[in-house]
C-alpha cells in the first residue's frame, strides 16, 4: 500500500493537459481596426470598467434608452471571458465614459467640437489635441469635469420600434469597445444599418476577443 | 468539443456494471466508518484545518495566432490564462481509526478565492471563485509522526454568473494524495498537512467556447487541529 501512494503522487503531476481552447476556435474575424493612415487600434485598456449612462426621455420614449444599455450590457460582458472590459451603466453623466442619447433631445455635453454625423445611429469620439494617443473628454454643459469621450446618439424617430432600438443600441455599444469598422457579413451585429440580430455572431465574439488582446494605439 | 470527461465531471462515472461508482463509493465509506470502531477499536477525531491552497490554470485560451497579428500589424496575446489566486482554506472532518495504523476520513472544505486572468497586460481580477470540495481520504502511519495518504472526492466550483461561469460549472471527481507531519506539540492534537490534488475542469461557457476540458492541479497546505476524539 506504501508503494501505491508515491505511484499515484507521480501520476498526479505528471497530470495530462489542461483545459485549453485550442486556436480553431478563433474563427474568422473582421477588421476591427480604425480607418485610419495607417489603421490604428482603439480600446479600453483590459479590466476597465466602461461605464454607460443612458438619458432617457419622457413620455412614450421614457424608460427605451436605459432598457436597451441594460440588455446590451449583458450582451457584450457575456464575452469577456477574462475581465477584459466591463460595461457598467450608471445613473448620472458625471459618472459615465459613454454617453447614450437622442438625437432629438439636448445633450448633456458639449459636443460643438466632436459633432455626430446624421445617420440612424451613430458613436462618435474625436482625439486629444494634446496627445494623440487619447481620446477627447466631451465637456459637461452644467460644469464639472466629467469624463465622457463617447456620445451614442440614436436618431429620434427611430423611437417607434423598441426592438430596433435595442439593435442599434447593443451594435453601437460594440464601436463605443472599440470596434472601429463595420463587419462585411450582414448577419453579424456590427454589420452596417440596422441590425439583425440582438446578439453577438460568432464571428462578432471572436473580433471583440481578439481585439481586447491586440495592444491599442490609443486608448480613451 | 468535449472530448472526454464529460460524465466524469458530472459525477457520473460508472463502473462495468452500470452502477455508479459514487453510489458505490459513498455507501462503502460509510459501512468502513462505522464497522471500524466496532471492529478495532479505534478512536474517531473530528478535526479542523485551515491554511492556503493554489491551483493551476483553470483554462489556457490560445485567442490568437501569429498569423492574426501578422494581419493587423500589432502585437496580440496568443494566450491567457485564467488562474484562481492562492487563497485561505477553511475544512473540517472526521476520522476514524481503520486498522492500527490507518485511519479512514471524510473532510469537507471551502477555499475563497479570486480567479484572475493573466495576459500580455499583465494580471487582472476577473471574479470571485468560492472551490468547495468532499472528500473521503484514507492515511497510513508510515512513522510515529509523519502519514501519508489518498482520497477520491467531488470539487465544484462557485461563482456568480459571469465570464466563464455564466452558465454554472460542472461538479469534478478529484483524485488527492496527502502527507502529515504531527510535530508533537499540544498533546498531538496538531499536524501539518499538505495535499495534492488532481481533477477535470470544464463549464458551459467554456465548451460552448470550443474548449476542450482537461486537468487541474490543486496543491494546499493546511494546519489541522484535533477537536475531538471519541474512542481509545
Amino acid at each position: 500500500m506504501r508503494r501505491f501512494v508515491p505511484v499515484l503522487a507521480a501520476a498526479i503531476f505528471t497530470a495530462c493537459e489542461g483545459p485549453v481552447i485550442p486556436p480553431e476556435s478563433i474563427g474568422d474575424i473582421y477588421d476591427f481596426r480604425l480607418v485610419t493612415t495607417p489603421p490604428e487600434v482603439l480600446r479600453w485598456p483590459s479590466g476597465t470598467r466602461v461605464r454607460v449612462y443612458a438619458e432617457d426621455a419622457a413620455g412614450a420614449r421614457a424608460g427605451q434608452l436605459s432598457g436597451s444599455l441594460a440588455t446590451g450590457v449583458v450582451v457584450w460582458n457575456r464575452h469577456a471571458l477574462y475581465g477584459e472590459y466591463e460595461l457598467v451603466p450608471v445613473a448620472s453623466v458625471n459618472d459615465a465614459d459613454v454617453l447614450l442619447r437622442w438625437s432629438d433631445e439636448p445633450s448633456p455635453v458639449d459636443m460643438s467640437e466632436c459633432p455626430p454625423v446624421v445617420s440612424i445611429a451613430v458613436t462618435t469620439f474625436c482625439r486629444a489635441d494634446a496627445d494623440r494617443t487619447r481620446l477627447k473628454v466631451f465637456p459637461l454643459l452644467a460644469g464639472g469635469g466629467g469624463g465622457v469621450r463617447f456620445v451614442i446618439t440614436i436618431l429620434g424617430t427611430q423611437s417607434g420600434s423598441g426592438e430596433t432600438v435595442e439593435r442599434l443600441v447593443i451594435h453601437e455599444l460594440g464601436h463605443a469597445l472599440g470596434i472601429g469598422r463595420h463587419s462585411p457579413h450582414p448577419q453579424d451585429l456590427m454589420a452596417e444599418g440596422v441590425p439583425t440580430r440582438a446578439t453577438l455572431s460568432q464571428r462578432d465574439i471572436s473580433t471583440v476577443q481578439v481585439l481586447y488582446h491586440t495592444r491599442p494605439h490609443i486608448t480613451p | 468539443m468535449v472530448i472526454r470527461g464529460e460524465r466524469e465531471l458530472r459525477g457520473e462515472r460508472r463502473g462495468r456494471d452500470g452502477r455508479s461508482l459514487l453510489a458505490t463509493a459513498v455507501p462503502f465509506f460509510f459501512i468502513c466508518l462505522m464497522s471500524a470502531e466496532a471492529a478495532s477499536a479505534q478512536r474517531v477525531d473530528l478535526y479542523a484545518r485551515a491554511g492556503a491552497a493554489g491551483s493551476s490554470a483553470l483554462v489556457t485560451d490560445l485567442v490568437a495566432t501569429a498569423q492574426v497579428a501578422q494581419a493587423l500589424g500589432a502585437p496580440v496575446d496568443t494566450e491567457v490564462r485564467a488562474v484562481p489566486a492562492v487563497g485561505p482554506l477553511l475544512a473540517a472532518g472526521v476520522r476514524a481509526g481503520f486498522w492500527p495504523t490507518a485511519t479512514l476520513g471524510l473532510d469537507l472544505s471551502w477555499s475563497p478565492t479570486e480567479l484572475r486572468a493573466e495576459d500580455s497586460a499583465g494580471t487582472r481580477p476577473i471574479q470571485d471563485l468560492n472551490v468547495l470540495q468532499t472528500m473521503i481520504q484514507a492515511a497510513w502511519a508510515v512513522r510515529p509522526a509523519v502519514e501519508l495518504g489518498a482520497g477520491v472526492g467531488l470539487i465544484w466550483y462557485r461563482s456568480d454568473g459571469a465570464g466563464l461561469f455564466a452558465d454554472g460549472s460542472d461538479a469534478a471527481a478529484v483524485l488527492e494524495v496527502s502527507g502529515a507531519w504531527t510535530p508533537g506539540l499540544w498533546q498531538n492534537r496538531l499536524a501539518l498537512v499538505g495535499a495534492a490534488q488532481t481533477h477535470r475542469f470544464s463549464t458551459p461557457v467554456l465548451r460552448a467556447a470550443g474548449g476542450r476540458d482537461g486537468s487541474v492541479t490543486r496543491l494546499s497546505l493546511s494546519a489541522r487541529v484535533r477537536l475531538l476524539e471519541v474512542g481509545q
